[in-house]
């Protein structure tokens, strides 16, 4: 595990010139959010409060993931490894999960609240974005929990909102897999469904919590995997849930089954707060527990959120091994973080109309969060946007080269560009765009010959061109 | 089942236009259409409190009556109002809470919570 948890991580990003760490007093109302939203936006370092108004002695770790450098560093890379290099190892790592030990100690003991005694503004919950709802405690979260009939043990990322002292209101997709298991088991069995929210566990672990990863996969093996090591575990307070021993606070609760209360609008990883607010989850607190001087974690999602990161990492290659699993030639996949996980640039061995409707098909079948699929060849580096672009704009034909998949019941209820009710009905579409070349076109006399410095010139001549490059007084 | 009204906690005696200097917003509510705050209306608001500290945008369920327009009325206080999108709709705005319902609305997870409101018994 390259680190045990957040202290030993942001001493790393500090070194690495990632992270700066803020003693200037800052209000937790809007004024952390706005600067932290800021910071994102501009690929800035990680952000530590350390003197957050009301609240002395805890402090806040801002967007710790949102680069891809600071992930580099959290996967013990160096911090200028290339993005594919990132997910190459993400990839191999991956498939070489660790199962989690129990039994550790658990600094996060040191405090423990519960029954009456909890009180949710003890801890800071930030005010993130203007005209959002509430404050949003959940945010780079960790939420556990389990499917009693198979006893698989999940974890999820999703926001939270305090809502009051012992109230927290969230809204997990209701067909993420958290949401799945509370509307297919507990719902019906009239129970309330236990859950523990950790807040600023080892990085790793919140990447495995927020990755895209298969319904029954164990999320903490997953991390051990991506760490090379086993994660420890620890029970959540009044609670028989185990989270990452290195959690700085653990909130244990219960998700009501008859009881809801008011949550959203919030500012989500899309870039925009698209309205849905009242149709989430109530969250009865049971207890919480916190280190000395905890540190709490925030993603101001927004353009370019630790989302965004982790998503492209992780989903990239969900979706490169679904496309494997189905026969499809997928060769790279790439989620540009821009893209707000709603657009993917996917190149393929061989393309043609064919296998873009049919990887259109396989990556809306279940969920689909996916609204923009770019098909690409394979000489097209989908990394490098501008020669997605270039490929986009002249190899997509304007008529045949569009594919469009509507669906109903499985859509993404934060696509901005949906209007309200399809949000609510979870109904949309996704876009495939075909910019592969037919496959029938003769490559010697048809397909047409890219007028880069790579494919136009021999071999020699580029060799020549690099080596008097220096001796030319060119950059 | 009702709580008993508070009014220490939610009567501040301002008076004034919302938005001039020294008059404080107290609340803070969401409306999905702004026509839902009919005045003169009992109604069954979700508001936040707007006071500083660390219990700022704490949510309460209550039946209130809201007024739109000139100074604030007696008994009243007042209220921000944003759209579903989280934008500030253009007041003045007053509200003044009648009764405070339960925290905890009876409802499915993922049902509506303003229906689950307007279920809930009070006025």
């Amino acid at each position: 595990m390259p680190f045990p948890d957040i202290r030993s991580f942001i001493s790393a990003l500090q070194q690495t010139r990632d992270l700066v760490p803020v003693d200037a007093s800052v209000d937790w109302d809007l004024e952390l959010g706005a600067i932290s939203r800021r910071s994102c936006e501009r690929d800035g370092p990680a952000l530590w409060f350390r003197d957050v108004q009301d609240y002395s002695g805890q402090s806040v770790l801002a967007n710790p993931l949102a680069t891809w450098r600071r992930t580099a560093v959290a996967l013990g890379l160096a911090p200028v490894a290339l993005v594919p290099e990132i997910h190459r190892v993400y990839e191999e790592r991956e498939s070489s999960p660790i199962g989690p030990v129990e039994g550790a100690e658990a600094a996060f003991l040191a405090n423990v609240r519960r029954g009456e005694q909890v009180d949710l503004t003890e801890l800071i919950a930030p005010m993130v974005h203007e005209g959002d709802g509430g404050r949003y405690i959940g945010t780079w979260d960790l939420v556990v929990s389990r499917d009693p009939r198979s006893g698989w043990t999940n974890w999820g990322a999703y926001r939270f909102m305090v809502h009051d002292e012992r109230t927290l209101t969230g809204w997990p997709r209701s067909t993420s897999h958290l949401g799945t298991v509370l509307r297919e088991v507990y719902v019906p069995r009239n129970e309330p469904m236990p859950i523990a929210i950790v807040i600023g566990a080892d990085p790793l672990s919140h990447l495995a919590a927020c990755a895209t990863y298969r319904i029954g996969g164990d999320e903490a093996a997953l991390a051990g995997g991506l760490g090379r090591a086993p994660v420890p575990l620890h029970r959540a307070p009044a609670s028989d849930l185990l989270v990452p021993a290195s959690a700085e606070i653990v909130i244990s609760g219960n998700i009501l089954s008859d009881a809801v209360a008011m949550e959203g609008p919030y500012g989500e990883y899309p870039g925009y707060r698209t309205g849905e607010m009242g149709c989430g989850i109530l969250v009865d607190i049971t207890a919480i527990a916190f280190r000395d001087d905890p540190i709490h974690t925030l993603d101001c999602t927004g353009l370019k959120d630790d989302s965004a990161i982790v998503t492209s990492l992780t989903g990239a290659t969900a979706v490169k091994r679904r496309l494997q699993r189905h026969g499809l030639p997928v060769r790279d996949v790439y989620l540009p973080p821009q893209g707000a996980v709603h657009t993917a640039v996917i190149s393929v061995a061989e393309g043609g109309p064919a296998v873009t409707t049919a990887i259109l098909e396989v990556l809306t079948a279940r969920r689909a969060l996916l609204s923009k699929i770019i098909v690409v060849d394979a000489d097209v580096d989908v990394f490098a946007m501008d020669e997605v672009i270039h490929a986009f704009s002249t190899r997509c034909h304007p008529g045949r080269g569009i594919h469009v998949a509507s669906y109903d019941g499985r859509g993404n209820g934060l696509t901005p560009s949906y209007s309200p009710e399809e949000r609510r009905t979870l109904s949309g579409a996704t876009v495939a765009f075909d910019c592969t070349w037919p496959p029938e076109w003769d490559r010697a006399t048809r397909v047409p010959v890219r007028a880069s410095f790579a494919d136009t010139y021999g071999e020699g001549l580029q060799q020549q061109v690099l080596d008097r490059w220096s001796e030319l007084g060119l950059p | 089942m009702s709580q008993a009204i508070d009014p220490d906690g939610f009567d501040s005696g301002t008076s004034g236009r919302c938005g001039e200097p020294g008059i404080e917003i107290c609340f803070e509510t969401f409306v999905h259409d702004p026509a839902e705050l009919q005045p003169d209306c009992e109604l069954r608001l979700v508001l936040r409190d707007l006071a500083p500290g660390r219990r700022k945008y704490l949510a309460q369920n209550v039946v209130a009556r809201v007024a739109a327009s000139g100074d604030c009325p007696p008994g009243f206080v007042a209220l921000r109002v944003r759209s579903a999108v989280g934008n500030e709709l253009p007041g003045p705005w007053w509200v003044q809470v009648r009764e405070v319902l339960p925290a905890r609305l009876h409802g499915a997870p993922y049902s509506s919570v303003f229906d689950a409101l307007r279920r809930t018994g009070g006025g």
